[in-house]
């Protein structure tokens, strides 16, 4: 391994250690009350990492709505970590937006999450395919097992009924574009990454194996990825947990990175 | 009894001038001689205070008198009278064998049939008025010049008229002859030249005076003219390009005509335009799609009435380049640009951009790599790695990111390589980049402003100068009224770098206005610095016009605009065989003259190489001719090929190296009997006007012809004498200084004077 790559590595676990000193008061096991969206904050910073809002079910805690899922902690522990780890000029609030908002093409990386529960409008998935078609790179993240699987797919041939879902091979860019990643890992929720370390299982549902899947466009371009049966979203919600297994959240900052610099600059 | 006193017959004094043999300093001792003399007077009247004043003024007189004449004898003064010799002077008469002369534009037919009733041997009444003064000599001259004896030898034929070489080669042929002038008889027409311009100093220098007679109307009644067309000499393989052709009428204003344009007789364009009074420009989008070297002919269908059809039809050379260009794209931090530049060029074969994003400190993230090594170490240290690049484009990259060395290197990239260089806009980039001190300031087509804005941020509706209607990176359309419409609804981008002012010398396309801001902002700009261009884009986000919500998903406005552009930036990159023709079409028999210019494999000068140039004929023969280097100009090589059939031709450059032979891209000319002559033949007057009074000589109408003889008699050359006779010693000088000084001394005496 390169010396510059171990060096990131070491600023990582570092700043793991960091958020977790820094922020405890935040770190409560449950979800956090879900906030409104912001306003677009305009472009005065490259990158912006917006989170998609959804229609679909909501969630069984406070009745939010589950793309709001570890939001806004999530996004802002992860933007500390990619502005200090690469040179992505970030703004660093969250900053969630409805798929039918006219601004949301101004943000082409988008994250979402707990796609298992997404139903969507028409004019969201009018929208959706636009943004894709037009050079969005969607990142989906934490939805488990089967049946959640089917729910997405069903949602995703109703977006791009063309394309279909595929795995991405470990020698893909998107593993390696900031770091060399080898394999796909499975990041449990914080719950079960308590146990993780004792030999607990890490998986939901039936979601025992983690895949990093995606869908490429006519030209090869890679337009969505998936993160299923792994939960990338609350490794970095809970980086800062001294409970939480330091390696997940490591892999999930790395991951999370590759796919930003991967988003920007293919 | 004159010439006693005089010295000299009347009749030189008539007809010669006074001279004086002083020099121009003697001159300033006349002001010192009449101050001499005042004091002589003055001191002698003072001292007879009280004579009368009438002696006072006739001594006054008689003594002012006798100093003038001495004074003039001192000057020593010289008649200066020319006289003819007995043998007869020689003309020099020039007379135009070339096509354009059977136009038939005259009041006694053809120009051809004026030259014969001037000149012919029997009744030539121009020639024989000539013949009984001086002793004329004839010439030829077409695309060569020819002594020769009489009218018989001319057949109007010729495909050129070289009037330089004309005159060059009869003023050679006379040297040492007693010559009074040179006659031109013949239209002027594309005579016009650098070469020219020098045989007129000469002339002028000589003393040659030259006397044209102009044949031909300088205007047709009813004609139609594609007078020029101007293409790029290359392009690559898809690109669009713009023809500017410009239409000359005479005749037909206000009519429609339409301007066809064809590629090996394959219809590429059609457009309808409407005469103007005169001569108009017509900008002609095509579109390339076929490679190798293309000859367009553009064409105007010949009116009823027209007095020229031959002139109604054109062609242009244009090498289609089906190369893969490549583009180093460097970004100093990973910015969504990079990844919508490489997005809206990837399906255009004939670019190909690698990209190299500095990720973290000292981390270089690199895409649209062809091996595992290139750009390993990030920007290129060593010459011969970024000049195996066409182009650069340098996003946000902090000046502190590129040594001194590199920037040396990126400034000989674009001066010496002629590569392309593309400044984009971002936080880090121009004046808050720290470009400002860099040498790559010196190299920009914008004046960075010395402070540094970090903070600034607007967003700006981008629109087109004057400049970028006719640019071709800049049509978002197939025509130009649709392409203004598309940029008019565009989006408007974010700028975060203020750049108000241009270098001299560089043209503004883009212009980035904002409500609160009245004064634009650039946009983008240009200019060539050496051999290279260089581009200035101080935007921070064009993938915008990809993105946007307003941005239909089918609108190709942004990948349009970044593949033109970039072709744009990199087609005119010089290659390392460069073959340059004279001429695209000349005339049979003529000679085209063949230069090259190669580089090596690290771009500078080849100075050893062994260059040939393939010539296929018409009929398909191959002809290799060696090309000669340059005497003083390294890297250039030279040859001459006369071309003795008519037809197409092909050109192409080879160089011998140890591993390969290195080919150039292919070049095409033709050959035709007429050359270009049927283009421009009106009478130019201007020229043959300007050729007379550059040489002291004068220029003649056809009808005014008749007087030119008369006007060689005047002429100051030929074979006359010029004689100068002194003047000091004349007897009625010495006369009259004796009768002066003999009347004073009588006065006296007879006054009682002392």
């Amino acid at each position: 391994m390169k010396p510059a790559l171990s060096l990131h590595r070491l600023i990582l676990l570092c700043l793991s250690l960091a958020l977790g000193t820094a922020m405890p008061a935040t770190a409560q096991d449950s979800a956090e009350t879900v906030q409104p969206p912001t306003e677009p904050p305009g472009n005065s910073h490259e990158f912006y990492f917006a989170r998609g809002i959804y229609s679909g079910e909501f969630d069984d805690y406070d009745e939010g709505g589950r793309w709001a899922i570890d939001y806004p902690k999530a996004d802002r522990q992860f933007l500390v970590a990619l502005e200090r780890l690469s040179l992505v000029d970030a703004y660093d609030e969250d900053h969630a937006i409805e798929l039918t908002d006219p601004g949301l093409r101004r943000f082409p990386f988008l994250y979402t999450v707990e796609v298992g529960s997404m139903s969507l409008s028409e004019a969201e998935t009018l929208a959706l395919r636009n943004y894709l078609l037009a050079g969005g790179f969607l990142v989906i993240d934490d939805f488990w097992g089967s049946w959640a699987w089917q729910e997405f797919s069903a949602q995703m041939q109703k977006v791009l009924p063309d394309h279909t879902i595929v795995e991405i091979p470990p020698e893909h860019p998107v593993f390696h574009v900031f770091y060399n990643i080898d394999e796909v890992v499975q990041v449990p929720n914080l719950r079960l990454g308590w146990g993780a370390d004792a030999g607990g299982p890490t998986h939901e549902y039936d979601g025992f194996t983690p895949h990093l899947r995606g869908i490429f466009d006519d030209d090869g371009r890679l337009m969505v990825l998936i993160n299923w049966n792994t939960d990338l979203g609350d490794a970095w919600e809970w980086a800062d947990h001294p409970r939480y297994p330091l390696r997940f959240s490591t892999y999930a900052l790395e991951m999370g990175i590759n796919f930003v610099i991967y988003g920007m600059t293919h | 009894m004159f010439e006693f006193l005089f010295k000299y017959p009347a009749a030189d004094f008539a007809a010669g001038r006074f001279v004086s043999l002083l020099d121009s300093w003697q001159w300033l001792l006349l002001p010192l001689a009449a101050a001499l003399a005042v004091f002589i007077l003055f001191g002698t009247f003072r001292l007879r205070a009280r004579t009368r004043l009438l002696d006072r003024a006739a001594l006054a007189l008689l003594r002012g008198g006798a100093l003038a004449v001495l004074a003039f004898s001192l000057s020593q003064p010289l008649l200066e009278v020319r006289s003819r010799t007995p043998q007869p002077g020689v003309v020099g008469v020039l007379v135009d064998n070339s096509l354009s002369m059977q136009l038939a534009d005259t009041d006694d037919g053809t120009r051809a049939d004026f030259v014969r009733a001037a000149l012919d041997a029997a009744d030539g009444d121009l020639l024989a008025e000539l013949r009984r003064r001086y002793d004329p000599r004839l010439f030829a001259y077409g695309a060569e010049t020819r002594r020769v004896e009489d009218l018989a030898a001319l057949d109007f034929t010729d495909g050129a008229s070289n009037l330089a070489q004309a005159l060059a080669s009869a003023r050679a042929a006379l040297a040492g002859e007693p010559l009074a002038g040179l006659v031109i008889i013949g239209d002027g027409a594309a005579a016009g030249s650098a070469a020219l311009d020098e045989q007129l100093l000469a002339l002028r220098a000589d003393g040659i005076p030259v006397y044209p007679v102009g044949v031909g109307e300088t205007r047709y009644r009813r004609d139609l003219e594609i007078s020029r067309v101007s293409l790029p000499k290359r392009v690559l393989n898809g690109s669009r390009v713009t023809a500017e052709v410009a239409l000359r009428q005479q005749g037909y204003a206000g009519e429609t005509v339409e301007i066809l344009v064809e590629d090996d007789s394959r219809i590429l364009h059609k457009q309808t335009v409407t005469l103007a009074a005169d001569e108009q420009s017509v900008s002609i989008p095509l579109a390339t799609d076929e490679a190798g070297a293309r000859r367009l002919e553009f064409s105007v269908t010949p009116r009823d009435g027209e007095q020229l059809g031959a002139n109604n039809r054109r062609a242009a050379a244009l090498a289609v380049d089906n190369r893969r260009l490549r583009v180093l794209y460097y970004e100093g931090e990973p910015r969504f640009e990079m990844k919508f530049v490489r997005r809206a060029v990837a399906a255009d074969d004939n670019l190909g951009v690698t990209g190299l994003i500095r990720t973290a400190d000292a981390k270089y993230y690199r895409v649209g790599v062809d091996n595992r090594a290139q750009l390993r170490d990030g920007f290129p240290n060593e010459r011969d790695e970024l000049f195996a690049y066409d182009a650069l484009i340098l996003g946000s990259v902090d000046i502190t990111l590129l040594t001194r060395a590199q920037q040396q290197m990126i400034v000989d990239f674009v001066s010496e390589r002629g590569g392309g260089l593309l400044l984009l806009g971002g936080r880090r980039a121009f004046s808050e980049g720290g470009y400002r001190d860099s040498l790559l300031h010196a190299i920009s087509p914008v004046v960075m402003p010395a402070q540094a804005r970090p903070d600034f941020s607007r967003s700006s509706r981008i629109l087109p100068t004057d400049a970028a209607w006719v640019h071709p990176a800049l049509q978002l359309a197939d025509s130009r009224e649709d392409s203004i419409a598309r940029w008019q609804t565009l989006p408007p981008l974010d700028i975060v770098n203020p750049i108000r002012q241009l270098k001299p010398g560089a043209t503004l396309l883009l212009a980035a206005s904002a409500a609160a801001e009245d004064e634009p902002l650039v946009a983008m700009a240009w200019q060539r610095y050496g051999r290279g261009r260089v581009v200035a884009f101080p935007v921070q986000n064009s993938w915008l016009w990809q993105m946007h919500h307003e941005i239909e998903l089918e609108d190709q406005s942004h990948e349009r605009l970044w593949r033109q552009l970039l072709r744009w930036l990199v087609e005119s990159v010089p290659q390392r065989l460069e073959l340059t023709l004279s001429a695209q079409s000349l005339p049979t028999g003529g000679t085209l003259r063949l230069r090259a210019e190669a580089l090596g494999a690290d771009f500078t000068p080849l100075t050893d190489g062994e260059l040939v140039t393939i010539v296929t004929a018409p009929d398909g023969s191959e002809q290799s001719l060696p090309m000669a280097p340059h005497p003083t100009l390294p890297g250039i090589y030279e040859a001459s090929l006369r071309v003795t059939a008519s037809g197409d031709y092909r050109a192409q450059l080879e160089l011998g190296t140890d591993e390969q032979i290195l080919r150039g891209a292919e070049n095409r000319f033709s050959a035709a009997p007429a050359g270009d002559e049927h283009f421009a033949s009106e009478l130019d007057q201007a020229l043959l006007q300007r050729i007379a009074d550059e040489t002291g000589g004068r220029y003649f109408a056809a009808e005014d012809a008749g007087s030119l003889p008369g006007a060689l008699d005047n002429s100051q050359r030929g074979a006359w004498t010029l004689a100068r006779h002194e003047l000091w010693d004349m007897p009625i000088l010495f006369l009259l200084l004796a009768t002066l000084l003999s009347i004073e001394w009588a006065w006296r005496r007879w006054r009682g004077l002392p």
